[in-house]
């Protein structure tokens, strides 16, 4: 196998090189999806034959649940790599993907909990699906506050890595829920094996409001890492050159 | 187009304080995850650019004596 | 692979592995605490004992909705296709209450029936037009697997539910 393609991203220099020529893009085709797959949800989609409107919800509600998990999964790969490798790189992504996995993962829950009002008939239920995403705020928070409390960074670093790995479990945890256990939230609509269960009508700017917002978590997890990138090798001479 | 006039648009079939509360807080998500990281990089720079002015200023003088002279002023003060 | 990193790359394994593996143990342990409601079935075979407080859920038996002069009382049954229990509630239904549609209920047993304080309603994956589902009523009528026996076309027992088709209609 050839490494030269881990190594090099292994390079903050080469990464904040190659994310400066990419951000206009992702900025530019995120805002553009994200538009028309909400604009299309929410004024040209059809109502839903059993919840009317308060359906158009669903296109914000999964876009932001499935981020929540998608940045876990990332954080925890990041974790390992650090570990294993001890990339820095890789422990700045996992310090960078956590407070934009807690913001969408608090989407899911408040725009999940606004949704059950109307149609369940209540905000929230202690039901696995909804505990289990209650979990994994707190495991954001967590990893978020476990960053400053070692006075060592090395050994911080290491604790949210391992945080992290920890925690992945609950990931499929979150997944199956709706199928392991009787819930309140009803089973995946989206499946990777069978056919959707939503009429393209709805599914289409569905499937356009997940590329905008996956784009758009591309675009805050750039900016952030190459935050911390400048932060952290300021100084080295190449950030110096930036600057002169 | 679902709607017939812009007032039904709004009411959302008697959803729409629920429709609407939805799509102010991804609203506000978004603009977090927006603002947070521009102003962090403009503090960023800042500090960058001001500690390279420091040194190419005076490139003998550490940080360290600036602060002392702030020392007994804070004293008194206390 | 560096002998050291492939150390570490097993540690990594065995951590996740590990909380993986405690954690299956634990969520098998708690399997029916996790449950939210007990199905007809579970309280067919005595789950439940008389008096206890509980969550029961299931479908609601099309026809069984039966309401009090003043429209408050409500009874009607829940089933899972297996067995059939009866619940009895005074107050407002949710929106989404209909008969073939999945609900939870929280009460209390008592002889046999669930004194209801709390009816939510639960809505399955699909997401429809009302044009489609009106289609797929026309072409298995009666149907009640997946889709509400009330539908479009069909007689309506809950004035609410009446007056919310009207709404989406739109």
């Amino acid at each position: 196998m050839n490494w030269t393609f881990f190594h090099k991203l292994g390079s903050p220099k080469w990464f904040y090189e190659i994310s400066g020529r990419w951000l206009p893009w992702l900025v530019i085709s995120s805002a553009i999806l994200m538009t028309v797959g909400l604009v299309w949800g929410l004024l040209f989609a059809p109502p839903d034959y059993l919840q009317g409107n308060s359906y158009r919800i669903i296109f914000i509600h999964v876009p932001s649940a499935f981020l929540a998990q998608a940045t876990y999964v990332m954080m925890a790969v990041a974790g390992a790599v650090a570990l294993i490798w001890r990339m820095k790189l890789a422990d700045w992504a996992l310090k960078c993907g956590a407070p934009i996995g807690a913001s969408f993962t608090v989407m899911a829950l408040v725009t999940g909990a606004v949704w059950g009002k109307p149609t369940w008939g209540t905000w929230w239920v202690w039901d696995a699906r909804l505990t289990a995403m209650l979990i994994l705020l707190f495991l954001y928070i967590g990893i978020i506050a476990l960053r400053d409390a070692f006075p060592s960074q090395q050994t911080a670093s290491k604790a949210c890595a391992i945080l992290a790995l920890v925690g992945v479990v609950n990931i499929p945890i979150i997944k199956f829920s709706v199928e392991w256990w009787n819930t309140l939230h009803q089973p995946a609509t989206l499946k990777l094996t069978e056919k959707p269960a939503m009429a393209p009508e709805m599914l289409i700017p569905l499937l356009i409001c997940m590329a905008g917002f996956y784009l758009f978590f591309l675009t805050v997890f750039f900016l952030r890492l190459r935050n911390e990138i400048l932060h952290r090798e300021q100084r080295t001479r190449w950030v110096r050159a930036l600057f002169s | 187009m679902a709607f017939e006039d812009f007032a039904s648009f709004i009411a959302m079939g008697g959803h729409g304080l629920y429709v609407w509360t939805s799509y102010a807080v991804a609203a506000l998500v978004v603009i977090f995850n927006l603002v947070g990281p521009w102003r962090e990089k403009r503090r960023i720079q800042a500090s960058i650019s001001r500690q390279m002015r420091r040194e190419t200023a005076a490139p003998k003088t550490k940080p360290v004596q600036r602060s002392a002279p702030m020392k007994p002023a804070h004293g008194e003060s206390v | 692979m560096h002998p050291q990193r492939k150390r570490r790359l097993i540690a990594v394994l065995l951590i996740v592995l590990g909380v993986a593996l405690a954690a299956g143990l634990v969520l098998m342990a708690l399997k029916e605490n996790i449950n939210l409601y007990y199905s007809p079935s579970q309280i067919a075979a005595g789950e439940v004992k008389e008096g206890q407080r509980l969550r029961g859920g299931g479908l609601v038996v099309p026809g069984s909705l039966k309401r009090s002069e003043d429209g408050l009382d409500v009874e009607f049954e829940v089933t899972d296709n297996q067995a059939v229990v009866k619940v009895k509630y005074r107050g407002i239904l949710p929106d989404l209450f209909r008969e073939g549609q999945g609900i939870v209920v929280t009460g209390k047993m008592e002889n046999g029936v669930i004194n209801a304080s709390e009816v939510l309603a639960k809505h399955d994956e699909n997401y429809m037009p009302p044009e489609v589902q009106k289609a797929i009523d026309e072409a298995h009528p009666g149907a009640v697997e997946n889709t509400p026996a009330t539908g479009y076309g069909a007689e309506k027992p809950d004035a609410e539910a009446v007056k919310k088709e009207g709404e989406t209609q739109q």
